[in-house]
C-alpha cells in the first residue's frame, strides 16, 4: 500500500452526537407490545447496536475492515475541478470528493463492509435489505459476497423497471433482488392489495426488507438513516480533510446532497467544529423535506416495525414523484442532521430535475465524470454557489457520492 | 454505592406501594424516586409504561402526600420525577405542589430533549421553589450539554445508560461510565436504565460509579404485589453494591 494511501485512510470512525449543539432526541417505540428498540437486537448485528446507543465520539476500525476498505478502492480521490473553475468563470476553487470511485459506485460501501463484517461473525443465514436507485443495494450484495454472507435486496419498484443493469451486478456479486413491493411479505402483498401498481418506496421496501430479516434469522442492514451508518460514512470526511491538509487548502463551504443523509453527514460532520465552513445540504424539489417537511417523530419505515426517531420527515407514508433520483426520494432525514438543520447550522437547498440534469451534463464535460442523478444535485448547488460568489471567491469542496454509469437512460432525451 | 429506586405514583395501588417504599427503605435504599403518571411516559420502556397507564386511574394526592410524610419522617430523601410535557400547562403550581409534598428535588426526563431553549429558565425556577433540579443526562447528550448542566446545578446526576428504561442492548459500561467520569468530574453520578443483574450492578461498582437507579426490573414484583420477591431480588442487589 502507498505511503499516501496510508496515512488518509482513517482508522476510526467519527460520531458527531457528542458535538452537536442539542441533544439528540431518543428513538421512541410505539410498540403496543414490548419495544421497537429491543428489537433491533434480533435484527442489527450486536457491535453495530452498540454503536448505534454509544456515541463514542471515535470508534476504532477493525484492521479486517480497513482491509476490505482498501479492497474496494479507498482512500478515493479529491479532485481539483479547475476545468470545471474556468467553465463557470470562478476565481475561487471547486474540489471534489469522488465517492464513485469506489468498486460499488458510491459511498454506501463504506457502511456495507463493517455492517457485514459484523453481521458475519453472529450466527446468521444472511442478511436483507431494501435499495432504491441500487447503489445501497450493490453495496450490500458485495459487502455480502466479502464477508461469505447471503443477500436478500427489496428493490423499489420504479428503480426496478428503470435500472434493470442494477439487477444484474447484483446478482453478478451473489444477490438475491426481488421487486417492492413484492408478493414475499406481508406487508408487501397488503400494499399490493392497496394498489395493484403501485411503484413503492423506500419505506415500504424497508419494511419488507425488516419483516424479511425477521422472519428469516438474518441481519437487516441499514442503509442511511441511523447513527452509526452516519459514522461509518465519517471516512469520507475525514479522508477529505486529510487530503485538504496534505495540498494545503483550507475548505470554506461543502456542498453534498441529501437523502437519507449519510453521504453528506459522513462528509461533512468531520469538520462541524470549525464554525467558519458553510455546510449545505442539497435536495431534490420533488421530495422538499427540510422546507415543506415536519420536525418531529416519525417512523423510519412505512410499516412502522423500526422504532420512530425525531427527524425532518414528509410522512412515512410519502410516495414521492417517481424523479430519476432514486436516493432522493426517502421521506425523512438523519436525526443528527436534521438536528443541525433546524440550528441552522446547516443550510439546505432544492433542485429541480431539469437543472441537475443540467448540472450533470456541464459536469461531464469538464471532469469527465459521469456523476450518479442524486450527486447531480450537490453539484448544481455547487454551480449555484459558485455563480453566487463570483465576486467573493472561495474554496467549495463537493461530494460527488456516485457514477451514473447505471443511469444513463436520464440522457435519452437529450442525445446530441 | 448509593441505591435509588423507583416506582410510578398509584402503582399498582396506593397503598401496595406504600408497602413496597417501606420495604424498599428497610432495605437500605438510600433514595427513592416517585414518578408523577402520565399519559406519554415516551422515553420509558415497556414495563414503566405499563405503570403509569395504570397508576392513572390510582393516582391521588392525598395518598402521595401521606407517603411523603412518612419518608421525611425517616430522613429518606424522596425525589420527583414528572415529564415536563405533562406539567407544561402550569408548571408554576406543579412545582409549588412538589415543594409542599416534601420532595427533596425534581427530574424531568424530556426537558432537555424536547425544551431544550426553555431549559435554563425552568431550572431556575425549580431551585427557586427551593428544590434539587436532579439533570438527566445520557450518551446522547452532546458534551458541552452535559458541561452547561453541570455548571447550573449541584446535586446528584442521573445518567441513563441505554435510550429507553428497561430495554436490553449491547452496551460497553466501561466506555460509558469513563466518558460520563471525564465530562462530570467528581459529580456524584448514578447510572439507571435497564439495570438488573448482579453482574452489571458488580461492574459499575467496580468502575467507580456512585450509584445505580433500579425501577423496570421492580414492575413484576409490584405488579403481583410479592414483597419476599422484592425482598429476595433487593437483598441480591445489597450483595453485590455493598
Amino acid at each position: 500500500m502507498l505511503k499516501y494511501d496510508e496515512e488518509v485512510l482513517p482508522t476510526k470512525w467519527y460520531n458527531v452526537v457528542p458535538d452537536l449543539p442539542e441533544p439528540l432526541p431518543p428513538p421512541l417505540s410505539r410498540a403496543q407490545d414490548g419495544s421497537s428498540i429491543e428489537l433491533l437486537n434480533r435484527i442489527i448485528p450486536r457491535e453495530i447496536l452498540r454503536q448505534e446507543f454509544s456515541f463514542n465520539r471515535y470508534e476504532n476500525i477493525p484492521e479486517e475492515v480497513r482491509d476490505l476498505y482498501r479492497l474496494v478502492g479507498r482512500p478515493t480521490p479529491l479532485i481539483r475541478a479547475n476545468r470545471l473553475e474556468e467553465f463557470l468563470g470562478y476565481r475561487g476553487k471547486i474540489f471534489l470528493k469522488y465517492e464513485g470511485a469506489t468498486v460499488t459506485g458510491s459511498h454506501k460501501i463504506n457502511t456495507a463492509i463493517p455492517q457485514a463484517y459484523y453481521a458475519s461473525r453472529e450466527s446468521v443465514t444472511g442478511v436483507a435489505t431494501e435499495t432504491g436507485a441500487g447503489q445501497w443495494g450493490t453495496a450490500t450484495t458485495l459487502a455480502a459476497a466479502l464477508t461469505g454472507l447471503h443477500s436478500k435486496v427489496f428493490m423499489v419498484r420504479v428503480s426496478y423497471d428503470q435500472k434493470p443493469l442494477r439487477k444484474t451486478v447484483m446478482a453478478l456479486y451473489g444477490g438475491e433482488v426481488v421487486a417492492s413491493p413484492s408478493v414475499e411479505t406481508k406487508f408487501g402483498r397488503k400494499m399490493l392489495q392497496k394498489d395493484p401498481r403501485s411503484t413503492g418506496s423506500l419505506g415500504i421496501a424497508i419494511s419488507e426488507a425488516v419483516e424479511y430479516a425477521l422472519d428469516h434469522d438474518m441481519k437487516y442492514m441499514v442503509g442511511s438513516v441511523m447513527n452509526s451508518v452516519l459514522s461509518h460514512q465519517s471516512i469520507i470526511g475525514q479522508e477529505t480533510m486529510k487530503q485538504l491538509e496534505i495540498t494545503g487548502e483550507e475548505p470554506e463551504a461543502m456542498i453534498g446532497c441529501v437523502g437519507g443523509g449519510s453521504n453528506f453527514g459522513g462528509f461533512v460532520f468531520p469538520f462541524i467544529s470549525n464554525g467558519k465552513i458553510e455546510m449545505i445540504a442539497s435536495t431534490a424539489s420533488e421530495v422538499p423535506k427540510f422546507s415543506r417537511g415536519k420536525y418531529d417523530y416519525d417512523a423510519m419505515d412505512t410499516a412502522g416495525i423500526l422504532p420512530y426517531v425525531k427527524m425532518y420527515s414528509l410522512g412515512s407514508d410519502f410516495i414521492p414523484p417517481p424523479i430519476y433520483s432514486g436516493g432522493l426520494r426517502y421521506h425523512g432525514a438523519a436525526p443528527s442532521l436534521s438536528i443541525l438543520v433546524k440550528s441552522g447550522r446547516i443550510s439546505s437547498q432544492e433542485v429541480e430535475e431539469k437543472e441537475v440534469l443540467a448540472a450533470l451534463e456541464i459536469f461531464a464535460r469538464s471532469t469527465g465524470i459521469v456523476a450518479a442523478p442524486e450527486s447531480g444535485h450537490a453539484i448544481a448547488s455547487a454551480i449555484r454557489y459558485a455563480k453566487d460568489h463570483r465576486h467573493d471567491p472561495k474554496t467549495v469542496v463537493l461530494n460527488v457520492s456516485g457514477h451514473g454509469n447505471f443511469d444513463l437512460s436520464i440522457y435519452g432525451g437529450r442525445a446530441r | 454505592m448509593n441505591l435509588t429506586l423507583y416506582f410510578t405514583m398509584g402503582y399498582p395501588d396506593n397503598e401496595s406501594l406504600a408497602m413496597f417504599v417501606r420495604k424498599g427503605r428497610d432495605l437500605g435504599a438510600e433514595r427513592i424516586e416517585l414518578g408523577f403518571p402520565c399519559s406519554d411516559p415516551r422515553y420509558d420502556g415497556p414495563a414503566i409504561k405499563n405503570t403509569h397507564r395504570s397508576a392513572l386511574l390510582s393516582y391521588s394526592d392525598s395518598s402521595a402526600r401521606e407517603m411523603l410524610r412518612d419518608l421525611s419522617r425517616d430522613g429518606l430523601s424522596a425525589y420527583a420525577l414528572a415529564y415536563f410535557s405533562s406539567i407544561s400547562g402550569d408548571p408554576g403550581s406543579f412545582l409549588a405542589k412538589v415543594r409542599d409534598f416534601g420532595f427533596s428535588g425534581l427530574m424531568l426526563p424530556d426537558l432537555i430533549t424536547d425544551y431544550f431553549h426553555d431549559a435554563e429558565r425552568i431550572i431556575r425556577n425549580v431551585e427557586g421553589e427551593g428544590l434539587e433540579f436532579i439533570p438527566f443526562v445520557s450518551q446522547a447528550t452532546p458534551d458541552s450539554v452535559v458541561r452547561k448542566l453541570s455548571a447550573l446545578t449541584e446535586s446528584w446526576i442521573y445518567y441513563g445508560l441505554l435510550p429507553s428504561t428497561g430495554v436490553s442492548l449491547p452496551t460497553s459500561m466501561e466506555s460509558i461510565y469513563l466518558r460520563a467520569r471525564e465530562l462530570l468530574g467528581g459529580r456524584e453520578i448514578c447510572f439507571g436504565f435497564g439495570i438488573r443483574t448482579p453482574s452489571q450492578i458488580r461492574e459499575l461498582r467496580i468502575l467507580g460509579a456512585d450509584g445505580i437507579a433500579i425501577g423496570s426490573a421492580l414492575v413484576d414484583y409490584l405488579e403481583h404485589r410479592d414483597i419476599p420477591g422484592f425482598t429476595s431480588f433487593l437483598e441480591g442487589v445489597n450483595a453485590v453494591r455493598n
